[in-house]
């Protein structure tokens, strides 16, 4: 009975900051998630357009560069462009050349436009590629125009040819028809097709990060408890500090459990990200191996706050490590085994950190039967 | 006087305290710099394509024809070209089993009826199936095909119009079909050529200011500031209440303190990043002259001094020390991103751009960005300078306040 005390004392006195260390990873993750998210939609980039050609066909092409969401147009002359893109402060600038609408007619399409970049332009290949796609629909229009012209010269129909109209046919079908699509999945596992193959910032991993912090400081008991002053109480009792531990680990794990069933109904309401039970286990297990982990730790330590800067740097290093924040591609080609070390990885791979969980229990068990010395 | 003895003193007490604690300096300098090697070399690993290991990609002809062997040897060799790309043409099952073994990215397939439907104007969709274990390279894959089915889909609309008017014509079935099938080739070829229509330069003011230069100079800023932080943090006093209240006795306050910790790690992190950054510069070949490295350095001690106030503002206001520290880190990680180490400023969102020339990191980090990679010879220090100001004002009002209400 009275062991049961100890515990309902422990909770007692701190069960405001445990709850506020219970909740806060998942409000942090739900705050960062959506303020990145509208962050991300807002971004554009900064490009300088210059338009030498005044004729109509120069200037729909230079709204139809305005209307991409992706960019954000300025206009001004040429010089001062330049200036600006060696002080970083466009990204590039694109030229309409003159002579645009002419050539576009003519169905020449050599050099119609200028682009200039930086060896600072990160986003240069996907802007000019965006720009040179807008172009060629014009000119691929004016191509056909031409052939039906002599087409209808062979036929004796010259009369009947009206290059506008087949322009505006050919925009017609081109909008009324979307002709060509691409779907895309990973794998027939998945079932549904997935529109969004990348996100840069995942909200498993942001979660992850935000729990590996909250993990160690909910765990600072153990170190509060196994100070040289309490110990001594400890031989007064009729259980030994141990067992009094693995019992505190045992509450705080059915806590944090119960934390985590709040954060999968966050996840699949709040955030849309779905819930499959594939993904229930792996993060179970997850949670084991990361209370193990900050339990173990704390046997280690003797300051509070050394533990605390260990569980700040803990989640820096391992969200990393998992992928979080740059995925892992290029590396787990060439190092396997960084999958393998780091317990945020297969979370976001849905696995079971098998060499984990086996370790820390192998820990746990010998911290356990070996006599009153501390472990490391 | 009296209290600027005490401030010396506290900063020898602590410099002692940290030569102490040798094991976890020795920690505090290696984990950033870990940290921010492993990131930067995932980035680079990303950013620059490794030359010769293109992204390879399956091409499963289901339809057969002539029109779609066409495309496939087409899109099979305009790709050999690039070294970004290569696309290989394979069975159903093939490609199946490349992607078990891991040796493909992605594989897209020109599905049944895919030229019939094409000639008739059906829509078509084009199945891109992706590697889960290469969430990147299918990423740049599909956005690859996408631009590719929108160069097609304009050209396809084109030859439409054209088998709309020839319709019109006497032409026979046969003939229009023929010509149908020229026109299609002739398309296609048309709309791969599409490079020429671009004349491209690339501008160069400096060699410095080389994008791998760029990133070790915000991977330094980085580091610093973290080192900053930690050597803040680590200095934290862990006496007892009662030790705090002989303390009070002596007439040592809160502030001497707090200037103490903040003198000590001030100086030993920036001793430490500025050996790091004369190493750097040494390894970069970048041409750094005493009057570079003293305006440099007089911008990082502004920069660091202004962070340094603003972490221990937060520890002024908090009483709880989880709480404090968890901020700390926010706070920083906060600074660092709007700096632009993380993500150059130029792509943060317009609304935001207003703001950035009042922010002191982006000044910061921008004029420690012109300087070394540009080469600038010439300094404004005045709004760091007047921040700093402001900040240790702050952060001095703050610290007397609490005195004044803990007592």
């Amino acid at each position: 009975m009275n062991l049961l005390t100890a515990l309902y004392f422990r909770l007692k006195k701190e069960w405001k900051s445990v709850f506020c260390w219970l909740i806060a990873p998942i409000l942090l993750t739900v705050f960062v998630m959506k303020t990145f998210g509208a962050l991300q939609e807002e971004s554009e980039v900064p490009i300088g357009l210059i338009i030498e050609d005044s004729s109509a066909l120069a200037q729909n092409l230079a709204y139809e560069i305005e209307k991409n969401d992706m960019l954000f147009v300025r206009y001004m002359e040429l010089d001062d462009a330049l200036h600006k893109l060696k002080q970083h402060e466009l990204d590039s600038v694109f030229v309409i050349r003159e002579g645009y609408g002419e050539s576009v007619l003519a169905n020449r399409r050599n050099g119609l436009i200028e682009a200039y970049s930086s060896n600072r332009s990160f986003a240069y290949p996907a802007i000019s590629e965006t720009i040179m796609s807008l172009a060629q629909q014009d000119i691929s229009r004016s191509k056909a125009a031409m052939v039906i012209r002599l087409l209808f010269h062979e036929y004796g129909l010259e009369n009947e040819w009206d290059y506008d109209e087949i322009i505006q046919k050919s925009v017609e079908k081109q909008k009324n028809e979307s002709l060509l699509h691409t779907s895309f999945s990973y794998g027939e596992q998945a079932g549904q097709p997935d529109e969004r193959p990348l996100e840069l910032l995942n909200s498993r991993a942001v979660w992850a990060f935000f729990t590996i912090i909250a993990a160690f400081f909910l765990f600072d008991w153990m170190i509060k408890e196994s100070r040289p002053s309490m110990q001594v109480r400890w031989l007064y009792t009729s259980t030994s500090f141990k067992s009094h531990a693995v019992r505190m680990l045992g509450l705080y794990s059915y806590l944090t459990i119960l934390s985590d069933v709040l954060t999968l109904f966050v996840f699949h309401f709040v955030l849309q990200d779905p819930v499959t039970w594939s993904f229930i286990l792996p993060m179970f297990t997850f949670r084991v191996t990361l209370n193990l982990f900050a339990f173990l730790l704390a046997i280690a330590y003797r300051q509070l706050f050394m533990y605390y800067m260990t569980g700040v740097a803990a989640a820096l290093l391992l969200t990393v490590t998992g992928g979080a924040v740059v995925p892992l591609d290029a590396l787990s080609r060439k190092w396997g085994w960084v999958e393998v070390i780091s317990p945020v990885r297969s979370l976001m791979t849905t696995t079971i950190p098998v060499a984990w969980i086996l370790l820390l229990f192998i820990v746990l068990a010998s911290w356990f039967v070996r006599g009153g010395k501390r472990i490391a | 006087m009296q209290s600027i003895r005490k401030i010396l003193f506290f900063t020898t007490e602590y410099l002692k305290q940290l030569k102490k604690k040798r094991a976890t300096l020795l920690l505090l300098f290696l984990f950033p710099l870990i940290l921010i090697g492993l990131l930067v070399g995932l980035a680079a690993g990303l950013i620059i394509p490794e030359e010769n290991s293109p992204i390879r990609v399956a091409l499963v002809d289901e339809d057969r024809t002539k029109e779609s062997k066409l495309i496939s040897t087409l899109l099979t060799e305009t790709a050999n070209g690039q070294s970004t790309i290569e696309i290989l043409p394979a069975s159903k099952e093939e490609a199946g089993r490349l992607m078990k073994e891991n040796e493909i990215s992605t594989s897209f397939s020109l599905p049944k009826n895919f030229t019939d439907d094409l000639y008739e104007g059906e829509t078509v969709t084009i199945p891109m199936i992706g590697n889960p274990s290469r969430p990147i390279d299918s990423f740049i894959a599909k956005q690859l095909v996408d631009s590719l089915a929108r160069y097609i889909a304009a050209a396809q609309a084109n030859i439409l119009v054209i088998n709309d008017y020839a319709k019109g014509t006497s032409m026979t079935r046969e003939e229009r079909m023929e010509m149908m099938f020229e026109q299609f080739i002739d398309f296609t070829l048309y709309t791969l050529g599409k490079d020429q229509l671009m004349d491209e330069e690339v501008l160069k003011n400096a060699a410095t200011s080389s994008p791998i230069n760029y990133f070790v100079l915000s991977g330094w800023f980085i580091v610093y500031s973290v080192w900053l932080l930690s050597f803040y943090i680590v200095l934290a006093d862990v006496e007892s209440k009662s030790m705090a209240a002989r303390m009070r006795l002596f007439g040592v306050t809160v502030g001497q303190r707090v200037a103490g910790r903040l003198l000590v790690s001030l100086f030993v992190s920036s001793l430490l990043a500025g050996i790091t950054f004369f190493i750097m510069i040494k390894v970069l070949q970048i041409e750094f002259y005493v009057l570079d490295m003293m305006r440099f350095g007089i911008f990082s001690l502004l920069y660091a001094f202004i962070l340094l106030c603003g972490i221990a503002f937060i520890e002024a206001l908090l009483p709880t020390k989880k709480i404090a520290l968890f901020l700390q880190c926010t706070f920083v990680f906060g600074i660092v991103l709007l700096s632009g180490a993380l993500i150059p400023t130029l792509y943060f969102p317009q609304s935001f751009q207003d703001i950035l020339p009042y922010l002191f990191s982006p000044i910061a980090l921008g004029w420690m960005m012109d300087l070394v990679l540009e080469g600038r010879n010439y300094a404004n220090y005045t709004s760091l300078a007047i921040y700093s100001c402001i900040v240790f004002l702050i952060l001095w009002t703050s610290v007397s306040w609490k005195e004044r209400w803990s007592r």
